[in-house]
């Protein structure tokens, strides 16, 4: 009987083949909801986000950024909130750049700081 | 199309299928390993999210000794000392004889009688007593140099005192002197490796054999285990098809028994075999210490998150555990040895415990 399951699963499996070998390497992240902001914080979505490994490091290297003030990691989200002083603000390529010395690739800009 | 074209085709289709089939049946009959032994039993658990005494904010670390049980508490900054039944003792806090501040200890391990702190923040190990009191420390600045760390995701030593370290961001494992001294690396610093033996993608963690010196190292994101003897040499490595980092089949087929997704902690067992923290897949996998496969255990996390983050074992046969998601840690034990007519239903999937099961304190 196990044999007869071993082989019906290695046939699901030979007909997913295809797509097996098209898939991408982690599933994406559903989008972040904006909502639980403060005025002066970026939502970002970052793919990839998977353990606090990732969350800390990509924390800590924002944290290099003279202008941000703190960052939250929501891995079950994918969405990165970075916390910037008030009035102060990230360009596109300074936070794409960021996220990629932490290891990822960012997916969007969700929301940026409020207008005054 | 004519009628041979149509033939061709048939026979062309007929084949590949065949071909696909004989893949996927080789995938499941040669790399999805049988379980040699019943499922940990989760007996009790402690903790919960805050920072009182016995509370946690992010347990990514833990480790055993001396009849003590550390656990790095992340977020909040310290290492908690507990006895064996998770009765609060003492804490390792910031301070000048203490962690360095704003720090983030992750993977903890206890080598002879010294507990090894990587602290993930200040890109610093530290190397403490048992009962908490500062011996050394190294790096605190960022750095690709030799003995310098960007990000050290866990640390651990050798009998002669030699220190190991997963230097996560540099891709690299380092061996240094019990001084704190270079000593060699395996890896490329800062360039990621997929396939090839001793090349990392984000190491995590690492754990020291004492009894032979070998180096067992959490290859994070090439979802795998690497082995490497005393002088760094590479010995073996398994997790997936023979350790080969496939991405495309993590996604579908991480979840067997014997593969891994995301391996964020390991440690070495009173008998020589190997837990690893299966940290996407919910569940801790024990191996012998050649990579063969023995059982699985785990169970869902209740809150959002992974309910593994990280693993030690005692010489009782205690298995410790951090919930990340729950903000606990958890202890398991080894159920009755197999008995051969329950093999047949050890196949496949871990047994996951269900939730309240276990006391809690």
């Amino acid at each position: 009987m196990q044999t007869r399951i071993r082989w019906a699963l290695a046939a699901v499996l030979s007909a997913a083949a295809p797509w097996l070998l098209a898939a991408p390497l982690r599933p994406a992240a559903p989008a972040p909801a904006a909502a639980k902001t403060d005025a002066d914080a970026y939502v970002l979505r970052v793919d990839g986000l998977a353990c606090p490994f990732c969350a800390y490091g990509i924390e800590k290297q924002f944290s290099t950024l003279p202008a941000v003030t703190g960052t939250d990691v929501d891995l079950a989200q994918g969405a990165v909130i970075v916390h910037v002083k008030p009035g102060a603000r990230l360009t596109r390529p300074q936070i794409e750049n960021t996220v990629k010395q932490a290891g990822f690739s960012l997916k969007g800009i969700v929301s940026t700081p409020q207008a005054q | 199309m004519g009628r041979v074209g149509r033939k061709i085709l048939a026979w062309t289709g007929g084949v590949l299928g065949a071909l696909a089939l004989l893949i996927a049946a080789s995938i499941w009959l040669f790399f999805v390993p049988s379980a040699k032994e019943l499922p940990y039993r989760l007996v009790a658990s402690w903790g919960g999210l805050g920072a009182a005494p016995g509370q946690f904010d992010g347990p990514n670390g833990i480790a055993v000794g001396g009849g003590r049980v550390y656990v790095a508490d992340s977020l909040n900054h310290r290492i908690q000392i507990f006895d064996s039944q998770g009765h609060f003792l003492s804490d390792i806090a910031v301070g000048p004889q203490g962690l360095l501040p704003k720090a983030r200890p992750m993977n903890l391990n206890v080598a002879g009688d010294k507990l090894y702190v990587a602290d993930y923040w200040n890109d610093a190990v530290q190397v403490y007593t048992l009962d908490g009191r500062l011996l050394r420390a190294f790096g605190g600045k960022t750095g690709s140099g030799p003995g310098q760390f960007h990000a050290p995701g866990g640390a651990s030593a050798k009998p002669d005192g030699t220190i190991v370290v997963a230097d996560f961001y540099n891709q690299r494992v380092q061996w240094l002197s019990s001084g704190g001294a270079f000593l060699r690396q395996v890896g490329v610093t800062g360039q990621k490796g997929f396939v090839a033996a001793g090349r990392f993608n984000y190491p995590t963690d690492v754990a020291v054999d004492p009894g032979t010196g070998n180096v067992y190292v959490a290859d994070g994101y090439n979802d795998r285990i690497q082995v490497f003897d005393a002088q760094g040499r590479f010995l073996r490595m398994w997790g997936g098809a023979f350790g080969l980092h496939l991405p495309a089949a993590i996604n579908f087929l991480g979840g067997l028994p014997g593969w891994f997704r995301t391996p964020t902690s390991i440690a070495i067992g009173p008998h020589g075999d190997v837990f690893v923290a299966d940290q996407e897949n919910n569940r801790l996998q024990k191996f012998t210490a050649a990579g063969r496969f023995l059982t699985a255990f785990g169970h869902p996390p209740r809150a959002p998150g992974y309910s593994v983050g990280a693993v030690a074992a005692a010489a009782g046969g205690s298995v410790y555990v951090t919930d990340p998601a729950d903000q606990r840690v958890e202890r398991w034990v080894r159920r009755a040895a197999l008995r051969a007519p329950l093999a047949g239903a050890l196949h496949a999937r871990p047994r996951m415990a269900a939730p309240g099961s276990e006391r809690s304190h």
